[in-house]
Order: structure tokens, then C-alpha cells, then sequence
């Protein structure tokens, strides 16, 4: 009796103990271990999508293109070494300024814009406000998203072609969450369709009215013209690139061209902190999107550079004789025999006070009017609207070029190109050369000339220490970065052909 | 309801055996050892529960059958038997049960009959280990049990020992045991890491929930091995568990006992290090003027200088004049080149004085019994710049309310106060491999690192200044200005009851609640050297080199400022903990016709604990007025634009719970049997169900040989075998089951603005790390017990263990923890104690243990970095150790003195891809795991009379140590020197004879930065490894305990004295080690190594 009654008991205290407590564990197991943040509003997802910009520069490029020359007396790092040499580069992602730390990093900021994008439905929204902010909110992702693959579509894979199908990189739309996933590589075409969707939905809901201070390190509603005027020239899509660029310049396209022949600029000079802070201010209207980018290629100390000789005799050539290009100065020395041009500011971000250990960084201009004027410019040329492209150019070198008449004329572009006897050398052809021609002195070492040589396919030679040169053909397989490693290791991607 | 009923049907059913057994009246009396009466003893006929419990007087009244066996038993007393002849009255003496509690295996849930348990564990009692004058007792199990390896990284108080059972059980995450005191977990008043143990940061200082403990409170430990042994503590037990009991009060009078300690630390002296004396390191500066590393123009502008650099500025300053001709004024170099200064004895105290005062009261009676115990320690300190004082107060109240119910209350708080020198954490350089701490006063570095030549005072006694950070140094005044208080308060209120409804059955509870405080207060004065350092702008070459003065990004073309312009800082760091625990069980034991023993406990337990810590900076503050501050607003500016924080808050929260079920069955104590289910869960690893609850189980049996009938081996008294097979688990570390997403500040120039980033994505497949261990093992006793041995061999398989993967990035995260790494380890563990005489006077007693285990990573994808590896603490390589502790190839000194070493290719090179993962294995030499395989120790007691002699030996082996750097391509006069460096290479044709590199000249360092790179590597290479081998004689103690007739006269019931030695010398260690302590990692900051200490004590007892 009293046996029993004891079983009972105890079975009852242990089966209530047991059911009390699967009962109640999983709540009091759901308390979040830490202070993280919860993604659970609009605000944190707009905080979040202030990460979604990619911290590598594509400029690494620059030492793969014509623009650099074997230079001496600076460190080149193995990786710098192996662009030079249109090797691939076998630096993991922990070294800036590499293809895998590219793909890394852009990848990590995409996945910044997944995250916002797999949550933003669940938000309620309960006013037009707020409605707004949302779509505000999903435009920045989709931008970010679409400029990401974008970037690295190109570096990855062969340039767009209407019939291209080559492979691609991997469009990631959703989070990750397992601990290692595997993924297949999209073509080319594939991808720029998805850049396509994600881009004309984040130009439908762009809103700039929600960012703070300038907006200059978000999608504005520029920015997000500049990239579709990018995008549509790359893609071949000439009548949509002068669409989306018209849309941005308006009638008075001079307003987002920096003036480099004027006094602002002129004073700047004499500082090289004070000239690149000038360059790339957030206050200046033709810089659409800024973006802070850990990297070496901006500092003079590091890598192959634009050689001395090279660099003088690229900006005293113009179709405007006895005019100055203010485009050549202020240039810090680089090494024993090369010149930098001071446009970005080396900035260091120490890892503590009195360390000497720390990211060196500078805040780069990932869309400009100049380039959607010199987009413009192409796409009308391709267009075969040769005054139309005339006029842009004209704004254009009004602003680089002094001390002279600057005014362009096919004329003088003949004479500068020496094809006055040439029947062959058109007037298009003419244009596009000197699009291109503007568009490497412009932009060179911040990464667009790789971009142009492969659309153009470009042959590039390279010297060497001992005087002899190396060569990549127009049609080389080694324009096509080799992907990652450890993402054809762990996640299962095809590498390139080589 | 139901409770109540089984209550008193229990009870009632007691009432009614009482009444059915009559024959006779047996009266007697019940005392302790010293002929007191025990108060509560209960008196109970074996087998039945018929019984009594005794009076005041110690008197009890029972009525018995004749030819029954009467016991007697108490709690803290050993039980004894009496047969019941005739109703004559009876007088028991009880011992103190000291030496049953051997017999009792207590896994902090349940006390489990050492026959009949079935893992590996070993119990010690405090009083056999007792290291008179030792603050934290988790340092006292060094050299005492097989497998328990301590390893003292740091000897100032409140840091935690490295301790390792059985090797270790994790890759990256924590190895420290589980501690648990009166059945509760004790947890860690801060999260540190085990690696960080050795940092020397401040937060190491709060790494020790121990260090809080008094140890006079302490009974005994418990040390849980095997998989069966911490089974009941589940998923985090993989570690081992080291079970703490507490004292209890006991029946009796009140009793008080007081012991008090004296313990004098020993100063260091320079004859254990292998360093130049002054005259020496003058020499060398010579060369440096002679190769135009210091001059006139070096010396204005240094960071750091010495007696040379002072003469130059000096000059420069008009207030010295050059010696005849321009040449160096040897009149004002001759004053330091004699000068010999004794950094040690400077800064260190002769003999201080430590004092440990402990005072304790235990009363009981029927009803309750109680201990109260105060204690109070103060530390002078080994140093004149850290001090300890740490006040404890412990009340422990066990009420028997009735037969069946059993309530217990203990209540503890204890308060510290530290002092320790000022220190910022140290930080890790990639690209040289090296650790460095700014503003670096620890005393201990100092002395080892500071030259010679350099002197506290001047002639006339002043203090003398020199420069480091580009301000006036002087180490005396720099440790007066800059230090850190800390405090700590812990209190904590736990109940325990116990409800026996019948026999058989019995119903346990456990409830704590802890809240502990901490707060560290680091005072930097306005008129230190690290805040004169932020104000050091004197010339446009320092200007142009402090990296203290801010640039005004929107003046660029203006001088860097000084952005604290007035005061010094206030680091203010604060943690909490609050922490809840809870557990209920319900333990069942039966016996079925004598044969069947059963014994099943379920129960569950949880935990809740909340940390938060906090940290504020305040700039500009001016202790000498009172603490005002002004702040410029420049050095807010200054701060944000490096991303350093002058605020920062944290938490953390911590959910358990766990399900258990244990059973044993035993069939004549011979065959045993035993299983443990358990089901953990916790919130650390997110929503996923799979990934939150972890099933961990174990069986196990043992087979006692001697209980057999055919066993018929008169010298063997116990023979034991044991199996265990399981799995146990532990928490991941950093790795997230959940999106983690961080806040921070954007660092750019303009539109500064909050942001989040992912710390880890998403993970739905993380796992606890688990551990699956096999145990075999043998308990021997022979010769009447005067031999008795213990002997385990195992294997270990941890798996699922977090290792960090490279991954294909595209999902956004490059690097990722997860279960990816795989961990196997084979050890043995042997003890042996022998009682080599047993006089009547004289005994001698012997105890040696040794435990080894070779652990071996077997799966982890993603290796460390080449700058990882060469470190002091080693590396975690596929195929190698935990830590495995690798070297650059030194390949001797080139032709112009300068280090080399050989590539993957063998090839001759001066400096390697530090920051390479893929050709270490390769590039580098493997030489061995810097944590030690084997470990253990001897102790011999000699005992004549009232005196005893205790010799304790412990020893490590099987493991290397990086020596710690001391080579680097130029010197400043500021650094202390090698006295390796007489023999460096001075002229070519030296490399063949020597392997210390040449000082180089200027001109080589400033034009190849890859051969001041070598010098790094150097101090990394093959040239720079010693064994870790080491025999200590870490204790020797002589005791004497005063005879009772001695002491009686003087009212007192116990006295004893004595007088004891810690950590003497060491036996034997690598010649290489020129005095480093093998145990020791000097990484400034606030460690210091264990002192020297003499300790006299004294235990009286009223």
C-alpha cells in the first residue's frame, strides 16, 4: 500500500516536472543571448542597408590595364605583382585590392540588401509615410543588390553580348542560412536580366527623402540614374543609357561636371589633403555616389603606377594645343619613376590609438556626372547622333581643359588623331576614340579603364624590369578574373577556363 | 495535496514499526573525539527504521531486541556499530567523518557509495591539500590529482590558472573544468576567454569566481573525469567538473576555530635573468652612437630614450656641453654607466607581507546546526604598485525541521579591493606577429625590459625623468599617477532542502541567487606620462610623430593639436552578474533480497544568468581639483574619426535548462551498472529546436573484484574495474545559431551615421560541440590497504567542434565558424599512495600521480595565419595539437650579421608572408604543443608525533616554450639588454661562430625594411625554443600540531603551527629558459609571476 503510493507520487512529481517543463523552456529558451540587433523595423533595416556598399575597390584593375608601367621604388605586394602579370591572383580575401577580397566584400554587402529584402514584408505599415519609407527602404536593396552583381558580373565573366551565354556569377536574392552552402554560376545574360528587374524596381520607388546628411553614401535617385546609364551602355542598350542620363543631366548637364579650371578648384591645389577633400565632397552635385573603399591603389607607396614619362605625355595631349589639362596636377610622386594623380585622400583607420596597425581607406567616387556625360556621349556616338555627342563633349572638356580655346570640333579631332587623309577613321570612330581617350584620363587609376578595355577589347602591354614586354590579345582568357578559390572549393562554382 | 498525504501516510507508517518492536530499554551517551556529547546523532537499529535522535548531553534512549545491531551516525561523523548484547548503558565516541567522505562520491546532485560508483573521479580534502597563505584553492589541485593540469599563467590575484582535465575538449572554445560549489554551478563573474587568460589585460583580473572564495570555508573537492562521473551535469560538463563542498556546522557545543596566515613573497633578483648590467648596455649604446642609431638629432626627436638620448637633449638644449672636441660627455655618461639599477629592487618588496585571518564558528543541535565563518586577507603586494584586500563572510544553517524534511540556508558575500598597476589590452600586429601594449607600466616587465642605466633618482634623490612616448618618464611617479582600483562584490543566498517521505525515496532542492559587482577604476592623473604623452607636441619632429595629436581633416594644411590640453582620463569599466539557479530531483534507492541495489534520480535543472558590462572613458579629467573635467571637444572629434569608443555598453544573457535521469543497479556490490540520460537546452544557439537541445546520455559499469567469492587473493583488499562509454557536450563558442547584427559608426570624413553590419549570419545548423569518451579503469588496494593505486586509460572523439572555415563568400560571410572541426586524445591518468611506515610515532606517506594526454586535431579546414602560429600561445594545426607551437626556420646568421632562415623551398630568405595560411605547415617547424601532455606530482608526508614534514614535487612534460623576444635590429637606450648580445655578431667571419644578430647599422635599417623584418623572425625562429619540461619543489611544509594536554591547560581544544615554503625552485627546466618561468607568460599588462613565499600559520581551535 504504502509502496505503491509512493510510486505514484513520485511518478506524478517527475511527469509533472517533465511536461511543466517542455511546457515552458522553449519561451524561456527564446531570450536572444546578447545585445544584438533585432531586425524588426525600418529604421535598423535602413541601418543595415548603410552597409550594403561594398568596402573593395574595383580600381586593383588599374594595375591590370595601360594605364601603369613597371615601377621601382615602391613595395608591390605579391598580389600587385601577379595583376601586372595578368596572373590570377592567389591572395586570399584577407588581402585588399584582390579579386577574392572583391568578391568577398561585395558579396558581404549584398547579403546586407537579402537581409533587409527577406524581412521588409513582414513589417505592418500603417501609414502612407511609412509605405513610402518602405518602398524607399526596398529601392536602396535593390540598388545595392543590382550594383554588387553588377560590379562583379564583369569582373567574373566575359563581357555582356546580346548573345552571350557564358557563365556568370551566382545572383544570391535570398539569406544564407546554413552553415555551408553551394551555388551555381548564372550567365552573364541571366544575371544582367536580374540587375535589370532589381534595377528598374529600385528606380520606380527611389526616394531620396529619407536619408540623412547628404545622401551621397546612399542610392539617391542620381546614383541609381548614373548606374541604369552604365548599366545600359554596357548592356549594349544605347537608347535606354541616353534616356536614364538625360533624365539625370537635364538641360543643364555642366552643373555635374566639376570645374577643374575653376578658382575653388584652382586654390585646392596647392594642398594635396585639401584638393582630394574638394574632389570627392559630398557637397559637389556631380558626385552621386560615394563609397569608402580599404585599399592600397590610391597610396604611393604601393603597386605599379602610371609611369612618369607616360603620364606627362598623356595629359599634354589634347585637340587643344597650348591649353592646359588641370586633370595632370596636383600628382604626388610614385616611387623612382612614376606619378599618381592626388584626387583621393589616404585615410588610416588605426585599430587603436597608438597603433600603428589599422586599414588604410579613402572614400571613393563610384558614380559621377562626368561619367554619365561621357556615357551619354558614347551612347549617342553609337547612336550615330555624332552632334549630339559633340555638344556633351563640349560641356565636358570646357571644365578640364584652360588657357586656351577649347572648343571641339570634328576638326581639330582629326587633327589630333591625324586622320585627316584617312577616309576610314570616321567621324564615329573618331568620337568613340576620343570617348575613350577622355574617359582614361579621367578616370584613371579609380578603376574604369579595365572596364572599357574589356568592352572594347583593348590589347594591353606591359613592360618589364629587364625591358622586355608582355602582352594580353583582345580576345584573352585571362580578362575574365579566375573566380575564388574557395568558392569553386566550398562552393561548388566552375572556374574559368584558362 | 498529494504531497501532504504521502507525508503523513509516510509518517504514520514510521509510528506504527516504532510501536511493534519491544524487548529492551538500551540507554547511553553519544560523544565526539574530544568526549563532548553530540547533540542530533541519530541512533537507529540496522535495517529498520526504528531510531532516536540524542539529547543535549549527547543521550539517547532506544528500545531494541537483544543480538540487534544498533548505528550511529551523524553527518559529518563517521558512522559506527554497536550489537546489542544486554541493556547495560552504552558510551560511543564518534570520529569525524574526514575519512568517510573518501568513501562518498559527491557529484554535486547526489552522494554516491564509492563502491558502487562506476566513473572516474578523485576526491581530496582540503586539510590533506591545504596551501597555507594560497588566495585562490583552484591554484592548490597543481601536482595533486592525475589528469588536472594547473597552469599558474599569472600569479596576481584574481586571475584564473589555466586548468585542464584530461587535455582539452575544445578547439577554440573554453577548456576551464565546471566549477560547482554545494551543488551549483559557480559562474564566471566575466567571460573571458581561456586563451586570454595569458593576456595580461585587466578584464583577466575577474577571470576567477574562486579567487572570491575563502579557502578555510572549503571540506573538499571533487574532481569528475570521465564521462560518467559528469554525466549528470550534461552538455557542459565536457571539461571535467571539479565539485566544491563547503563546511557545514555540526552537532555539539559552539566550537571556534581561528587560523591565521603570514606569508612573506620574495622578491626577484636579476641573478635568475640572463640580462647586461649597465656598464654592458653602455657599450652597446656606443655602437649605436658609432652606427648613428642615436645622436643628437635621433635623440630630440625619440619616442623613447635613456641616459644616452638624455645626454643628447640635454646638449641640444644648451644645458650640457659636449665632452673635448665634440665627443660624447663621458663625465655625464659615466654617472649612468655606473648606476646598476635594481629595477627589482625598486619596484618590488623586499619580503611583503600578505596576512590571511580566518575565524569560524560551528554549533548544532537536533534541530540545526550552523557555520559562520569571517575572513579577512590583505596583500601588501608583491609590488609597490598592487595590493589586494578581500573580506569574505559565509553563514551556513541546515534546520531539521523533521525526520523528513530538511531545510538549509547559506548565505555568502565577499568584498575585494585591488590595486594594480595602470594597463590598456594589449593588442596583436599581423604584420610583425607581435603583441604590444601601449603606456605598458607593468613592474615586472619593466624591471626585465627597462635598461639599467636608467635610475629612479638622481644624486640629490630627486626622482629622475627620462622620456618614453615623447613626455618625461619616471616609472615611481607613473605608478603613483596611473592604476587601476578594482572592486568586487559578490553576495549569494542558496537554500537547500531534502524531504524524505519514506527510506527509500528522497526529494532534493536547490536554489540560488547571485548578484556580483564589479568595477575596475582606471585613474590615469593629469600628470602621468600616458597623459602628458597626449599633450607631447614640444618640437615639429614630435609633433609630426605622436600619434596623439589630431589633424584637423578640415584644416589639413594646419599642425596636428593636442586634443587634451588639461587632465588626465578616467576608464571606468563596470560588469554585473545576476544569476539564478534551480534544480529539484527526486533520488530512489532499493534493495531487493539483499542482493539488488537500485538507485534511479530524475530531476531537472535552470539556470538564468544576465551580464552586462559597461565602460566609459572620461577625458580631460582633473583629479587635482576634484575630479572636474574638461573635455575638448577636438579629442571627441579625434576618437570618432579612429572608430575608438568612449562608451561602451554590453550584455548578455545566459538560458539553461536541463532534464536528467540517472539509474544504477549493483547485485552484491560486485556487478554495477549504471546509465545517465540528460536533455539540455539553451538559448545561446537560437530558435532551431535541433540546434538548442542537446541529448547527451552515458552507461556505465564496473566490476568489483574482491567482493567475489571465488576471489580469494589475501594480499589484494579491493580490486575494482571500470567502463564508462558516453557522450557530454559543450556550449559553442563564438559561433551564432541567429542573425547577429552589431551596430557601429560609419568611419569616413563626412555624413558620419549609424549603421548595422552581420557578425554571422544565420546558421540553422549549429551544434553544441560534443565530446564521446571511453574510460577504462582499475582500482587496486593491497597490503592492507598501505598500497592503493588508481588507473585509467582513455579515449576521447570530440566532435562537431567549432573550427572556422573559409567559404565561398557568396552568401556575405568569408570566414565562418561552425561545427566543422574534429579533436581526438588519448591519455592515461595513474595515482598511487603509499603508507611507507606506520609507526606508532613515525608515519611517512606517499602519493604520486601522473596523467598524459596527447590530443590531435583531426578535421579543421581553415588554418591560422603563419603570424598566428609563431606566437607564445601556439596554434591549432590539422594534425597537430590544440596549440601547436611552430618556428621559423633560422638558417643562421648572413655575412653581415643579419638573421635568415629557410623558406618552404629551402630557400635562403630574410622575411615570410606572415600573413599566409596555406604554406605553414611548410614554411614553418612544428615544434611541439605549448601546452604541457604530461603533468603531476609527488608528495611525501613525514609524520612523527605531533610534527608532520610535506614535501610537494610537481612537474610538466611534453611541451615547448617560446622564449619571449629579446632580439631586434637596433636598440634603444631605454631597453634593457640581452647579455646574449656580448656575443653578437660584430665583425664579419662571426657567423660561423655566433647566432646573435648584429645591431644594424642605420643606413641597412632605413633603406631595407625587409631585414628589421627578419629580426621579428628571429625572435619567432628555431633559435628561440626552450622545453617546457620543469620540476618544482612547490611545497615544503613543516607542521606541528600542539598536544591536546599542552593546550587544554590553556582552554584551547586544538593548536597546531606551521611553517611552509611555495613554489622554492625549480629542479630542473630547460637551460634555455635563462630564468623565464615555464609556467609563466610575461605579457605585461597586470600579470606577474607566482612569488617565492614563505608562509607561517597558525590554527588554534577554542
Amino acid at each position: 500500500m504504502k509502496k505503491r503510493e509512493t510510486y505514484r507520487f513520485k511518478n506524478i512529481l517527475v511527469s509533472g516536472l517533465l511536461i511543466g517543463s517542455l511546457f515552458s523552456c522553449d519561451n524561456f529558451l527564446d531570450e536572444v543571448p546578447d545585445n544584438r540587433v533585432n531586425l524588426n523595423s525600418l529604421d535598423k533595416s535602413a541601418q543595415l542597408l548603410t552597409n550594403a556598399y561594398s568596402v573593395a575597390s574595383p580600381a586593383f584593375t588599374e594595375w591590370m590595364t595601360d594605364n601603369v608601367g613597371f615601377t621601382t621604388g615602391v613595395t608591390i605586394r605579391q598580389s600587385q605583382e601577379q595583376a601586372y602579370y595578368w596572373e590570377d591572383i592567389t591572395s586570399g580575401p584577407t588581402e585588399q585590392d584582390t579579386p577574392d577580397f572583391f568578391w568577398h566584400e561585395t558579396y558581404n554587402a549584398i547579403a546586407h540588401a537579402n537581409e533587409v529584402l527577406a524581412v521588409l514584408d513582414d513589417f505592418e505599415v500603417t501609414s502612407e509615410e511609412e509605405e513610402a519609407r518602405k518602398d524607399a527602404i526596398e529601392a536602396e536593396a535593390k540598388l545595392t543588390r543590382a550594383y554588387g552583381h553588377f560590379m562583379l558580373v564583369n569582373l567574373f565573366g566575359e563581357h555582356y553580348t546580346v548573345e552571350s551565354s557564358g557563365d556568370g556569377v551566382p545572383y544570391v536574392k535570398t539569406p544564407e542560412t546554413v552553415f555551408i552552402e553551394t551555388y551555381e554560376r548564372e550567365s552573364v545574360k541571366k544575371v544582367y536580366n536580374e540587375v535589370e528587374d532589381d534595377l528598374l524596381d529600385g528606380l520606380d520607388k527611389v526616394n531620396d527623402s529619407y536619408f540623412g546628411n547628404s545622401g551621397k553614401y546612399h542610392f539617391n535617385t542620381n546614383a541609381a540614374l548614373a548606374f541604369a546609364s552604365r548599366f545600359y551602355l554596357f548592356k549594349g542598350d544605347v537608347t535606354r543609357c541616353i534616356q536614364y542620363s538625360t533624365e539625370l543631366l537635364g538641360a543643364n548637364p555642366g552643373n555635374f561636371i566639376r570645374d577643374l579650371t575653376s578658382e575653388e578648384f584652382q586654390n585646392a591645389k596647392s594642398s594635396i589633403t585639401g584638393y582630394p577633400q574638394l574632389y570627392t565632397s559630398p557637397e559637389l552635385p556631380g558626385n552621386f555616389l560615394l563609397m569608402r573603399k580599404i585599399s592600397l591603389v590610391q597610396r604611393p607607396d604601393f603597386g605599379h603606377g602610371p609611369l612618369s614619362e607616360f603620364y606627362s605625355d598623356l595629359f599634354a595631349a589634347s585637340p587643344f594645343p597650348g591649353t592646359t589639362d588641370e586633370r595632370e596636377n596636383p600628382a604626388f610622386v610614385k616611387g623612382d619613376n612614376a606619378l599618381l594623380p592626388v584626387r583621393f585622400q589616404n585615410l588610416f583607420e588605426r585599430s587603436s590609438l597608438n597603433s600603428n596597425v589599422g586599414l588604410p581607406y579613402h572614400i571613393a567616387i563610384s558614380f559621377s556626372g562626368e561619367e554619365v556625360l561621357l556615357n551619354r556621349a558614347e551612347a549617342y556616338t553609337i547612336q550615330n547622333d555624332l552632334n549630339g555627342a559633340l555638344a556633351d563633349l563640349n560641356v565636358f572638356v570646357a571644365r578640364r581643359y584652360s588657357g586656351g580655346n577649347t572648343t571641339l570640333t570634328f576638326e581639330n579631332l582629326r587633327a589630333f588623331f591625324g586622320a585627316n587623309n584617312d577616309p576610314s577613321f570616321t567621324d564615329q570612330l573618331i568620337l568613340l576614340n576620343y570617348i575613350l581617350f577622355e574617359r582614361r584620363k579621367e578616370f584613371i587609376i579609380q578603376g574604369l579603364r579595365w572596364f572599357d578595355i574589356k568592352r572594347y577589347g583593348i590589347s594591353v602591354t606591359h613592360d618589364l624590369s629587364d625591358g622586355s614586354t608582355i602582352s594580353l590579345a583582345g580576345d584573352d582568357l585571362r580578362r575574365i578574373l579566375q573566380i575564388p578559390q574557395s568558392a569553386i572549393e566550398v562552393g561548388g562554382l566552375e572556374p574559368n577556363e584558362r | 495535496m498529494r504531497f501532504l498525504f504521502a507525508l503523513l501516510f509516510a509518517l504514520f507508517s514510521f509510528v506504527s514499526l516504532r510501536v511493534s518492536a519491544q524487548s529492551i530499554a538500551l540507554t547511553g551517551k553519544i560523544l565526539d573525539q574530544n568526549g563532548e556529547g553530540l547533540i542530533g546523532a541519530t541512533v537507529q537499529v540496522k535495517g529498520e527504521t526504528a531510531g532516536t535522535v540524542t539529547d543535549l548531553d549527547g543521550a539517547f534512549r532506544l528500545t531494541v531486541e537483544q543480538g540487534q545491531t544498533i548505528v550511529i551516525s551523524m553527518i559529518g561523523m563517521e558512522s559506527e556499530e554497536y550489537l546489542v548484547k544486554s541493556n547495560r548503558p552504552v558510551t560511543i565516541q564518534l570520529k569525524e567523518a574526514t575519512a568517510v567522505l573518501g568513501e562518498v562520491v559527491i557529484t554535486g546532485f547526489q552522494e554516491v557509495d564509492r563502491k558502487l560508483f562506476t566513473g572516474a573521479s578523485e576526491s581530496l580534502q582540503m586539510d590533506d591539500i591545504k596551501v597555507n597563505g594560497l588566495t585562490d584553492v583552484s591554484r592548490a589541485l597543481e601536482g595533486q590529482v592525475a589528469g588536472v593540469n594547473v597552469d599558474n599563467v599569472s600569479g596576481t590575484f584574481g586571475t584564473s590558472p589555466k586548468i585542464r582535465i584530461r587535455g582539452n575538449a575544445s578547439i577554440n572554445g573554453n577548456n576551464q573544468p565546471l566549477f560547482v560549489i554545494d551543488g551549483v554551478i559557480l559562474e564566471d563573474l566575466a567571460n573571458v576567454n581561456t586563451d586570454d587568460f595569458i593576456s595580461g589585460n585587466a578584464n583577466t583580473l575577474i577571470s576567477s569566481s574562486i579567487a572570491n572564495l575563502n579557502p578555510n570555508d572549503i571540506e573538499s573537492f571533487q574532481i569528475l573525469k570521465d564521462a560518467s562521473a559528469t554525466a549528470i551535469y550534461g552538455a557542459r560538463a565536457a571539461n571535467g567538473v571539479i565539485v566544491i563542498t563547503t563546511k557545514r556546522g555540526k552537532s555539539g557545543k559552539l566550537r571556534v576555530n581561528y587560523s591565521g596566515n603570514y606569508s612573506f613573497k620574495l622578491r626577484p633578483t636579476y641573478n635568475q635573468f640572463n640580462l647586461m648590467n649597465s656598464a654592458q648596455e653602455m657599450s652597446v649604446y656606443r655602437e649605436l652612437y658609432e652606427k648613428g642609431l642615436v645622436d643628437i638629432t635621433t635623440s630630440v626627436r625619440a619616442q623613447n630614450y635613456g641616459a644616452m638620448g638624455k645626454m643628447f637633449t640635454q646638449i641640444a638644449n644648451h644645458e650640457l656641453e659636449w665632452g673635448p672636441g665634440g665627443t660624447l660627455n663621458e663625465e655625464f655618461l659615466n654617472v649612468y654607466e655606473n648606476a646598476n639599477t635594481d629595477w627589482f629592487e625598486v619596484l618590488f618588496r623586499e619580503a611583503a607581507l600578505q596576512q590571511q585571518h580566518s575565524v569560524s564558528f560551528t554549533a548544532g543541535s537536533d534541530k540545526s546546526n550552523s557555520y559562520y565563518s569571517i575572513s579577512f586577507l590583505n596583500d601588501q603586494g608583491q609590488t609597490i604598485a598592487d595590493n589586494v584586500q578581500r573580506v569574505t563572510a559565509s553563514s551556513r544553517n541546515t534546520y531539521f525541521l523533521s525526520d523528513i524534511f530538511t531545510f538549509g540556508l547559506k548565505l555568502s558575500a565577499n568584498y575585494r579591493d585591488q590595486r594594480v598597476p595602470g594597463t590598456r589590452n594589449r593588442e596583436f600586429d599581423p604584420i610583425t606577429g607581435r603583441f604590444s601594449r601601449n603606456f605598458d607600466i607593468n613592474p615586472f616587465s619593466y624591471a626585465l625590459n627597462t635598461a639599467r642605466s636608467i635610475r629612479p633618482y638622481d644624486e640629490d634623490g630627486n626622482l629622475e625623468y627620462f622620456r618614453r612616448n615623447y613626455a618625461p618618464f619616471n616609472i615611481l611617479e607613473e605608478l603613483q599617477l596611473n592604476y587601476i582600483d578594482i572592486t568586487v562584490s559578490d553576495f549569494s543566498a542558496q537554500t537547500d532542502f531534502e524531504v524524505n517521505p519514506s527510506k527509500n525515496l528522497s526529494f532534493k532542492g536547490v536554489l540560488q541567487a547571485r548578484y556580483a559587482n564589479t568595477v575596475r577604476d582606471h585613474t590615469v592623473h593629469e600628470n602621468s606620462n600616458q597623459a602628458e604623452a597626449y599633450r607631447a607636441n614640444g618640437t615639429q619632429f614630435i609633433q609630426d610623430a605622436n600619434n596623439l595629436l589630431y589633424r584637423d581633416p578640415d584644416n589639413p594644411g594646419l599642425n596636428p593639436v593636442v586634443v587634451l590640453p588639461q587632465g588626465g582620463f578616467n576608464y571606468l569599466d563596470q560588469s554585473e552578474l545576476l544569476n539564478f539557479y534551480a534544480r529539484i530531483s527526486a533520488d530512489w534507492n532499493r534493495t531487493f533480497a539483499e542482493a539488488h541495489e537500485i538507485n534511479v534520480l530524475a530531476g531537472q535543472e535552470i539556470r538564468f544568468s544576465n551580464r552586462t558590462e559597461s565602460s566609459t572613458t572620461g577625458m580631460g579629467v582633473i583629479y587635482e581639483s576634484g575630479g572636474i573635467v574638461i573635455t575638448d571637444p577636438n579629442i571627441i572629434e579625434f576618437f570618432n574619426l579612429q572608430n575608438i569608443d568612449y562608451y561602451r555598453l554590453s550584455s548578455s544573457k545566459d538560458r539553461f535548462l536541463g532534464l536528467f535521469v540517472n539509474g544504477g543497479y549493483a547485485y552484491k556490490s560486485r556487478y554495477i551498472a549504471n546509465f545517465t540520460v540528460r536533455y539540455d537546452g539553451s538559448n545561446q544557439l537560437g530558435e532551431s529546436k535541433a540546434a538548442r537541445y542537446l541529448p547527451t546520455w552515458n552507461i556505465s559499469g564496473a566490476w568489483n573484484v574482491t567482493n567475489e567469492s571465488f576471489f580469494n587473493v589475501p594480499f589484494i583488499d579491493n580490486l575494482k574495474l571500470r567502463g564508462t562509454y558516453g557522450i557530454s557536450g559543450n556550449l559553442p563558442p563564438n559561433a551564432s545559431a541567429l542573425l547577429n547584427l552589431q551596430a557601429d559608426v560609419t568611419v569616413r570624413p563626412t555624413d558620419v551615421e549609424p549603421y548595422l553590419y552581420i557578425q554571422d549570419l544565420t546558421n540553422t545548423e549549429l551544434t553544441w560541440e560534443k565530446l564521446k569518451e571511453l574510460n577504462v579503469g582499475m582500482d587496486i588496494a593491497v597490503l592492507k590497504n598501505r598500497i592503493s593505486g588508481s588507473f585509467n586509460y582513455y579515449r576521447r572523439n570530440a566532435y562537431d567542434l567549432i573550427g572556422t572555415v573559409q567559404t565561398s563568400g557568396i552568401g556575405g560571410q568569408g570566414l565562418k565558424a561552425g561545427n566543422f572541426a574534429d579533436m581526438d586524445a588519448d591519455g592515461f591518468e595513474a595515482s598511487i599512495s603509499t603508507e611507507n611506515l606506520k609507526g606508532r610515532d613515525f608515519t611517512w606517506r606517499t602519493n604520486f600521480n601522473v596523467g598524459y594526454t596527447i590530443d590531435k586535431i583531426t578535421r579543421l579546414d581553415f588554418g591560422p595565419r603563419i603570424a598566428d602560429a609563431i606566437g607564445q600561445n601556439g596554434a591549432a594545426v590539422l594534425g597537430g595539437p590544440r596549440r601547436g607551437l611552430f618556428s621559423t626556420k633560422f638558417a643562421g646568421l648572413n655575412e653581415e650579421g643579419v638573421p635568415t632562415f629557410y623558406d618552404e623551398n629551402n630557400e635562403i630568405v630574410y622575411q615570410y608572408d606572415l600573413q599566409d595560411r596555406a604554406s605553414l605547415t611548410s614554411t614553418l617547424q612544428y615544434e611541439g604543443p605549448v601546452e604541457p601532455r604530461g603533468a603531476g606530482g609527488l608528495t611525501n608526508t613525514f609524520g612523527y608525533k605531533g610534527f608532520s614534514l610535506m614535501v610537494l614535487l610537481s612537474y610538466k612534460f611534453d611541451y615547448k616554450i617560446r622564449l619571449n623576444d629579446a632580439f631586434y635590429a637596433t636598440y634603444t637606450d631605454f631597453d634593457a639588454l640581452p647579455a646574449e648580445l656580448i656575443n653578437r655578431w660584430a665583425v664579419p667571419g662571426d657567423e660561423e661562430l655566433t647566432d646573435y644578430p648584429v645591431i644594424l647599422d642605420r643606413g641597412v635599417a632605413q633603406s631595407n625594411g625587409n631585414v628589421v623584418l627578419a629580426y621579428q623572425l628571429y625572435n619567432k625562429s628555431t633559435a628561440r625554443v626552450a622545453n617546457g619540461d620543469y620540476l618544482r619543489l612547490r611545497t615544503v611544509r613543516l607542521s606541528y600540531a600542539i598536544p591536546p594536554a599542552l593546550i587544554g591547560r590553556m582552554g584551547l581544544s586544538s593548536a597546531s603551527l606551521s611553517l611552509e615554503g611555495q613554489n622554492i625552485t625549480l629542479l630542473y627546466s630547460d637551460k634555455k629558459l635563462k630564468g623565464q618561468d615555464p609556467e609563466f607568460f610575461s605579457s605585461g599588462g597586470v600579470s606577474l609571476p607566482q612569488p617565492k613565499t614563505i608562509t607561517f600559520s597558525l590554527n588554534v581551535g577554542f
